[in-house]
């Protein structure tokens, strides 16, 4: 974790949003708790609680138990390691379960038929707030188009999809506000995707609405 | 924010397209090229309209080489597809008589690349004729496919430049590369904290190329990407230029009289 913040912070980054690749893998209790410990003493780090619909009623404990607290800023799932989809009942039990803890869902959505799922959920759960991991990858054209029709959902603007049309895209479509910087480092470099900001045919204070001030609003920082 | 990253230098680009792209309505013309290799100071770039790639090889190649003529800090990229079936040993010929040493193949893109015969007739018809091929292994496999079409691992003059590997298939390109010194990388896909790190402690920055794929992509996520990385800066200065005009000096050739 100290490295993953220095190397971070080279780039600016005043706060991260992390959840554990440990949850994310299957292991939610021992990978959530661990995430917690480590970033009680890191003020740079909020976490993101896993969740994972296959075992609803640890993933609503799990939420129960990290939720509330500050340093957690939202749940995540990848429904590419759990395998459900994301319109799923169990998926859409636990969307109505974080409703009550008034913080985003975290999701990866990386084609097309991920994002028209997310679409349903999204539309039965219209205050919840789903952030789109990577913004939908090499499917960004879709989340854009999911993120235009559904106000409630978010796009995380990094990865390593670098297409250079993406950010003026998205922000011409949905505008300014709905897009943030998710670098989803370590498994892609900051570098990377700071490099699609710099790059991106914007102006400086869309920059950085996208790079923090967006974020400090979906998160309440 | 980044506005000016540490240090810099002259940068040589080993991967950059022109054309058009028909899946996307991005401006990818020989303008925006130019434009962008100006703005991030780039003095020499190896480069191919999309036209070859997507539609009609010879016109393609025809197309490239007049734009690197007119623009001569820019390297012409020759390919050929193997659908076509017809006229591609021409085209490779042609394409190195008229002073090509650099080749692309693009089996994932234009999808054949189940085609292994036809993968190993051209890899083995280009590498033959002296040039460099770049070789799309984005996948699974396609590092191992890509040693096996160059039919001998042990020939480091057989030149062959993997593009797309990244984190998925780095260990499998990294494993290829241990056995084949003549295999090296474009850097970029390899997108992971700590990937042309480790590129570089096992397979030596000479081997690794800096590519951009730009404008299709933005230039200065792979760029950044090397510039922030932990190599040397001898090394970087290798990846970001240096051993594609080292590549250059070695393999161009002035074009035939006759071309």
């Amino acid at each position: 974790m100290a490295e993953l913040e220095a190397l971070l912070r080279q780039f600016a980054v005043e706060r991260a949003c992390v959840a554990s690749s440990l949850a994310i893998m299957g292991d939610l209790e021992h990978g959530n708790r661990s995430l917690a410990q480590e970033i009680e003493s890191r003020q740079f780090f909020l976490g993101y609680a896993v969740i994972n619909p296959n075992f609803t009623a640890l993933s609503m404990e799990e939420m129960r138990k990290y939720l509330p607290r500050a340093d957690f800023c939202g749940a995540k799932i990848h429904s590419a390691y759990n395998a459900q989809p994301l319109n799923s009942p169990a998926t859409k039990q636990l969307v109505k379960a974080l409703l009550r803890f008034d913080k985003p869902l975290f999701v990866h959505a990386r084609n097309p038929g991920d994002l028209q799922h997310l679409a349903e959920t999204a539309g039965d759960y219209p205050s919840a707030t789903f952030i789109v991991a990577e913004m939908g990858g090499s499917a960004w054209p879709a989340a854009v188009a999911l993120a235009e029709r559904m106000t409630n959902v978010i796009l995380d603007c990094g990865g390593s999809v670098a297409d250079r049309d993406k950010l003026k895209y998205a922000v011409d479509t949905v505008g300014a506000n709905r897009l943030i910087f998710g670098s989803n480092c370590p498994l892609v470099h900051p570098a990377f995707g700071m490099g699609m900001v710099r790059d991106a045919d914007l102006e400086a204070s869309i920059k950085e609405r996208i790079l923090n001030a967006n974020a400090r609003r979906i998160f309440k920082l | 924010m980044i506005e000016q990253e540490k240090g810099s230098q002259e940068v040589a680009d080993a991967f950059t397209l022109f054309g058009f792209w028909t899946s996307r309505g991005v401006d990818i013309s020989l303008e925006t090229l130019l434009t962008t290799l100006r703005k991030h100071k780039v003095t020499t770039a190896a480069t191919l309209t999309t036209v070859g790639i997507f539609s009609d090889f010879v016109l393609g190649n025809q197309q490239t080489l007049a734009a690197c003529q007119q623009h001569p800090h820019l390297i012409p990229i020759a390919t050929v597809d193997p659908r076509r079936h017809l006229g591609w040993e021409q085209a490779v010929q042609q394409a190195i008589e008229k002073g090509c040493w650099l080749f692309a193949l693009f089996p994932e893109t234009q999808g054949w690349w189940e085609d292994e015969h036809s993968l190993c007739v051209l890899v083995r018809a280009i590498l033959g004729a002296g040039a460099v091929l770049m070789l799309e292994a984005s996948q699974q496999g396609g590092p191992t496919r890509a040693a096996a079409a160059t039919g001998g691992p042990q020939d480091p003059e057989k030149r062959v430049i993997l593009t797309g590997v990244n984190y998925r298939n780095l260990g499998e390109a990294l494993s290829v590369m241990k056995q084949c010194p003549g295999i090296g990388l474009c850097t970029s896909s390899l997108t992971a904290v700590g990937a042309i790190e480790i590129a570089c402690e096992q397979a030596g920055a000479s081997r690794l190329f800096f590519g951009s794929r730009s404008p299709l992509n933005y230039f200065s996520s792979p760029y950044l990407r090397v510039r922030y990385s932990g190599l040397s800066e001898r090394d970087k200065r290798a990846v970001l230029g240096d051993n594609l005009i080292a590549l250059s000096r070695r393999y161009a050739k002035a074009p035939s009289a006759h071309s």
